[in-house]
């Protein structure tokens, strides 16, 4: 199991119209550049740049990031329950790390 | 010189010198504002202050390395482009932003950001008309024990 | 020859107030400690809020309990049942004729059903001490089992005279003066009053509900390293800052310290993991 894998927790159900929580733990040691201290060479940073979320493949929000952002990050977004259906995450890295994960709600 | 001109200087230098390392930020762009100005477009001192950004940091960090951050806005989500969060003394102090939609319903964040050091945190909401608004809080980083 | 005296005075004036604002300003920034130590606890609720990034190790574990063939272990509720059996953990075994705390008895069924020998079982539970972000499947495993006991209330059986037994030698050890600092757990953990470490306040096992509250919540995810800390390891640390012998993981001294630790913790509600520094 490795870099890349997340937990991704949403409601099971809503009301129509409530505003539920998506949350998130996405795997990934956001490390900046630095250098190795044996031999001195670079090694470029490796972190997550992008988050995704969708609602039935509706593009509902962005985060755009980099190494500013904690290690296996806890992210929270906001969405509006309006249909039931997909709810999904895709995120990538800067070494083209792609994933996606999803989960699914029923909206009353 | 004369005793008079020489007892002058002297007092302007002693004024200069005590008021010079008040005066000297000022006149060097932050590397903060110098961020803001090249994603945002706008000088950081133009950025008004308001309450309807909910800005929940921790006033006391144990670890620079995961601070938890919250941001809730008591702004219309149709009337937002995006949010940014920035931190005045990291290397790079932008550390994120969120693009929302009329489909989040609200803007909310929540997440974990990194800190160098004790530090203002800023959200920054960048409006549809163009204007933005922003809260900010400090944050103290300390050393935590072992453990 | 006025004109000059009153600027020279003027120009002092203003110095003089520029260095008092200046000194004004530096003094409302200090906090006292009891400020410091309910704000760093305010801290440390804020980060709990959310999910831990440990539950990713839990979800590996499960993984791992399988291909491990960990199912075939009794940890004390019979073959491969992990409701709820951390939570009476530690217990004697008679098939081993020892008592044993969640860690021993994992890295014992890893002898029996995975075909380690002790050297390897060692450099598993090893394998991630001392690094950061590392996903190691012991951990992982431990992780998951003491997440299973979610909601459960620590309950060591003291009554068996076995487990007594380990409690009380780990009572002794707990206090027992030691190696060339004269140092014990106790140094840090123990007493009435406060002991801190820079910002942190640390636990005391003489006050009531503390040492549980600790122990009922390991595994513990460390963000200065990125992954969890299982018990063993955290004895290991403190074994080796109190600079005693070096610490074996599963040893008896082990199961003593969590006998006497998980002992005095009965009734607290387990509720792993936590996070901290």
């Amino acid at each position: 199991m490795a870099i890349g894998t997340a937990i991704l927790r949403v409601p099971k159900e809503a009301q129509k119209g409530q505003i539920i929580r998506v949350q998130m733990v996405i795997t990934h040691p956001m490390a900046s550049r630095r250098r190795d201290p044996q031999t001195g060479q670079e090694i470029p940073g490796h972190f997550l740049t992008k988050l995704q979320l969708f609602h039935n493949d509706q593009l509902v929000s962005e985060m755009i990031m980099a190494t500013g952002i904690s290690a296996n990050p806890f992210i929270a977004l906001p969405l509006k329950a309006d249909s039931s259906g997909v709810i999904k995450i895709a995120y990538e890295d800067n070494r083209g790390g792609k994933w996606e994960k999803t989960a699914e709600i029923t909206v009353k | 010189m004369d005793r008079r001109k020489f007892l002058l200087l002297s007092a302007v230098a002693v004024a200069g010198l005590t008021f010079a390392p008040a005066i000297k930020p000022a006149f060097a762009a932050s590397k903060l504002e110098e961020e803001v100005k090249k994603r945002l477009g706008v000088e950081l001192n133009a950025i008004k202050e308001i309450a309807e950004i909910k800005l929940t940091v921790p006033t006391i960090a144990e670890s620079g390395a995961n601070v938890p951050i919250t941001v809730e806005a008591d702004i219309p989500v149709d009337k937002v482009e995006r949010l940014w969060i920035f931190v005045d003394k990291n290397p790079t102090p932008w550390v994120t932003d969120v693009k929302y939609t009329p489909q989040n319903g609200q803007v909310f964040l929540s997440t974990r950001i990194k800190m160098g050091e004790t530090s203002n945190v800023r959200a920054i909401l960048q409006l549809k008309d163009g204007t933005f608004v922003m809260a900010t809080k400090e944050v103290k980083v300390t050393a935590g024990g072992c453990g | 020859m006025r004109k000059i005296l009153l600027t020279s005075a003027v120009f002092g004036l203003a110095c003089a107030g520029l260095l008092g604002y200046q000194t004004v300003k530096a003094q409302d920034q200090e906090l006292s400690p009891e400020q410091e130590i309910k704000l760093v606890q305010e801290f440390n609720r804020m980060m709990a809020e959310g999910i831990n990034p440990g539950e990713i190790w839990a979800e590996m574990g499960k993984e791992a309990f399988k291909k491990y063939n960990l199912d075939k272990c009794d940890f004390g509720l019979g073959p491969g049942k992990v409701e709820g059996a951390f939570a009476q953990l530690p217990r004697y075994f008679p098939d081993a004729k020892k008592v044993m705390d969640l860690e021993t008895r994992i890295g014992w069924c890893l002898q029996q059903y995975a075909g380690m020998t002790p050297e390897q079982v060692k450099k598993f539970v090893q394998q991630c001490w001392g690094k950061s972000q590392c996903m190691g499947e012991y951990d992982a495993i431990v992780m998951y089992m003491s997440m299973a006991s979610n909601g459960y209330k620590v309950n060591v059986n003291l009554k068996d005279p076995q487990v007594k037994r380990m409690y009380e030698m780990g009572k002794q050890i707990y206090y027992a003066r030691l190696g060339p600092w004269d140092f014990n757990c106790a140094t840090c953990h123990a007493g009435q009053s406060e002991v801190r470490i820079r910002a942190t306040r640390l636990w005391s096992a003489d006050r009531p509900g503390e040492a549980g509250h600790a122990v009922a919540t390991f595994p513990k995810y460390l963000v200065r390293w990125a992954q969890p800390m299982t018990m063993h390891f955290r004895y290991s640390e403190c074994i080796r800052q109190m600079r005693w012998s070096p610490f074996e993981p599963h040893s008896d001294l082990a199961v003593a310290l969590s006998t006497f630790l998980y002992g005095t913790a009965n009734g607290t509600e387990i509720k792993v993991p936590s996070i901290g520094r």
